[in-house]
């Protein structure tokens, strides 16, 4: 996936051109190919015109706002020496960023494992398995709106089903209200680990079909555990797949804005104030664009570089 | 006769599995049926019946649409899904068939901007984006909000069809370039007729991706025509919510993206698993 010069380029038509022992056959095919130098470039022309538009003309726009005293009608209106950023040497910024991590790494972790473990569950034949399969792919389809939107009423503390439920059968003596400050995180990452395994419980089971049998059954025979097995081979085997799938989840888990904005709105007390929130009601609330664009770029420079990075290591061990 | 140990491991690990299965399905199923029996109560019932539906109040259902411009709402989603998936799928197939077909300088960089387009939050275009379409004039335009979807949500169905163009086979397009097709015509009527299974995988996961999304509308949009239901419905959530109809609204808008998800399931799964193992 992420390798770009695999076997389909060395497969395209232009490597045979020079071909010493020509047909006829390939030298028309040559021709036509002498004069398509240009098409690969009208092919990605859209896509590279529509990044320019909604993604680097943007992007250089942020940076000009951070710069400067900006505001959401004239933009960027003159230079401030840099004081946009001293927002984020606030300790506002800094819970901000601690939540955040807390929220990516939390909810990163939880997938990886629900995920492994739901895809090992899944893998060999079982009863019902194309039904499991089915199902277990839905919150991955519903909306982050409204993923947010259910789980608020599932948590509910007077009549959410959870609490009725822990109640009813005597767990708990009064209801859970699993949205105060101290426990509104850990609730929004549960909710989080719900809409992001599916992907990677799909993934891994197909890079768990990609292990040939032979190797288990050959361990197997040869006195291996089920832990071992899991250990030295299906780990192993599985690693490039859960290497890039777990990148994938982590990019989409940093840029989740809905789910928490419906459940939680940053609250109570900052206390799910994730970057994504905090950028939103830095510009739109607080009407302080300047800041919210340092922000903005500060994140998107991080990001970059955390991923650039992951992605090159990962490149390396497939090539 | 006790049993070898080896058979008592393998009921153990059934078991456990078959454990784990239900565990796991109670957590997935259990907000999407909390939303359903709600959505069949009276607000008055809401804390009386939680387990299952007891006065069947199907009226929410005939309600909402006094109560909330959910019509509205579900339209102006379906404009979004369908035209941000229409703009994704042209640009990926063009794109695709460009990276898995030809050598070109750049290539490299653009599959690593495709890449990077994963990366960027949101809530950092979206600032921008907010000022420059009123600059120009779309702010508050469904095609303004189309382009920033489609843009931020192009890259999967690129790094789809790519995999997918990859393992075509050659021949039919060679035969055909010697016929004297020109290279859209190849790809327009050899390509794309073989393709069938790829397009509408790509198409599944942009129509997806359009159909849930909540910023890009709600800070580039402002009248109610072209509010979706994700936000239509989220700003009903507030001290005196009627979850009723919060959850009879949301079962409305997730029944497409299921369906939806139901046509095409069979190709989805195997793009997903050919985009993730490749």
């Amino acid at each position: 996936m992420l390798n770009t010069d695999n076997e389909s380029a060395t497969r395209t038509i232009t490597t045979q051109r020079t071909n010493p022992n020509q047909r006829p056959l390939r030298v028309k095919r040559a021709k036509s190919l002498t004069k398509s130098r240009v098409e690969p470039y009208i092919f990605i022309l859209p896509t590279v015109a529509l990044f320019a538009v909604v993604l680097i003309i943007p992007i250089a726009n942020l940076t000009l706002y951070s710069l400067g005293d900006s505001n959401l009608f004239q933009g960027f209106t003159g230079w401030n020496n840099f004081e946009n950023f001293s927002y984020l040497a606030s300790a506002k910024f800094l819970q901000t960023v601690l939540v955040t991590v807390i929220w990516l790494v939390g909810g990163v972790v939880g997938i990886v494992v629900c995920g492994l473990a739901i895809a090992l569950a899944l893998n060999k034949p079982i009863k019902g398995r194309t039904l499991f399969r089915a199902l277990v792919i839905i919150p991955w389809i519903v909306p982050h709106a409204f993923a947010g939107a259910m789980w608020s009423w599932v948590l509910q503390p007077q009549f959410g089903i959870l609490n009725r439920v822990l109640v009813t059968t005597g767990l708990v003596s009064e209801p859970i209200s699993f949205l105060d400050a101290d426990s509104a995180l850990a609730t929004v990452i549960i909710v989080r680990i719900w809409q992001g395994a599916p992907f990677m419980i799909i993934t891994l089971l197909a890079g768990l079909q990609t292990i040939p049998n032979e190797i288990e059954e050959a361990a197997q025979i040869d006195g291996a555990t089920w832990f071992q097995r899991l250990r030295y081979i299906t780990l192993p085997h599985l690693r490039p797949v859960l290497t890039v799938s777990t990148l994938i989840v982590a990019a989409w888990t940093l840029q989740v804005f809905d789910t928490v904005y419906v459940m939680t709105n940053g609250g109570p007390a900052r206390s799910t104030q994730i970057i994504a929130l905090d950028i939103y009601s830095k510009v739109f609330i607080e009407s302080d664009l300047g800041s919210g664009a340092a922000m903005a770029l500060v994140t998107l420079i991080v990001v970059s570089v955390m991923s650039w990075r992951a992605l090159r290591k990962e490149g390396q061990e497939t090539v | 006769m006790r049993t070898p140990s080896r058979e008592r491991t393998r009921i153990a690990v059934l078991v456990g599995r078959y454990a784990l299965i239900a565990v796991w399905m109670l957590f997935t199923l259990l907000p999407l049926y909390a939303a359903f029996v709600a959505s069949l109560t009276k607000y008055e019932n809401l804390g009386k019946s939680f387990l299952y539906p007891t006065d069947w109040q199907w009226s929410n259902y005939i309600d909402i649409f006094s109560r909330v411009p959910i019509l509205d709402f579900l339209k102006a989603t379906l404009i979004y899904a369908v035209g941000a998936s229409v703009v994704c799928v042209v640009l990926a197939v063009l794109a695709a068939y460009a990276l898995s077909r030809f050598r070109f300088r750049g290539k490299r960089a653009f599959v690593s901007v495709v890449f990077l387009t994963q990366l960027v939050p949101q809530v950092i275009i979206v600032v921008p984006m907010f000022m420059m379409l009123s600059d120009v004039g779309l702010y508050d335009t469904y095609a303004g909000v189309i382009l920033v979807i489609a843009a931020t949500g192009v890259a999967f169905p690129i790094l789809l069809l790519r995999s997918f163009f990859d393992g075509l086979p050659l021949a039919l397009e060679e035969a055909a370039a010697v016929d004297g097709a020109s290279r859209l015509g190849i790809l327009w009527r050899i390509v794309l007729p073989l393709s069938a299974p790829g397009l509408a995988t790509a198409f599944a996961l942009s129509f997806f991706t359009g159909w849930g999304q909540y910023l890009y509308p709600l800070v580039l949009t402002r009248s109610p025509e072209h509010t979706p239901v994700t936000v239509g419905i989220g700003r009903l959530i507030d001290n005196t919510t009627p979850w009723e109809m919060v959850m009879t609204g949301t079962i409305i808008a997730v029944i497409p993206a299921v369906i939806a998800y139901m046509l095409v399931q069979k190709f989805l799964t195997n793009g997903l698993m050919v985009g993730a193992v490749k």
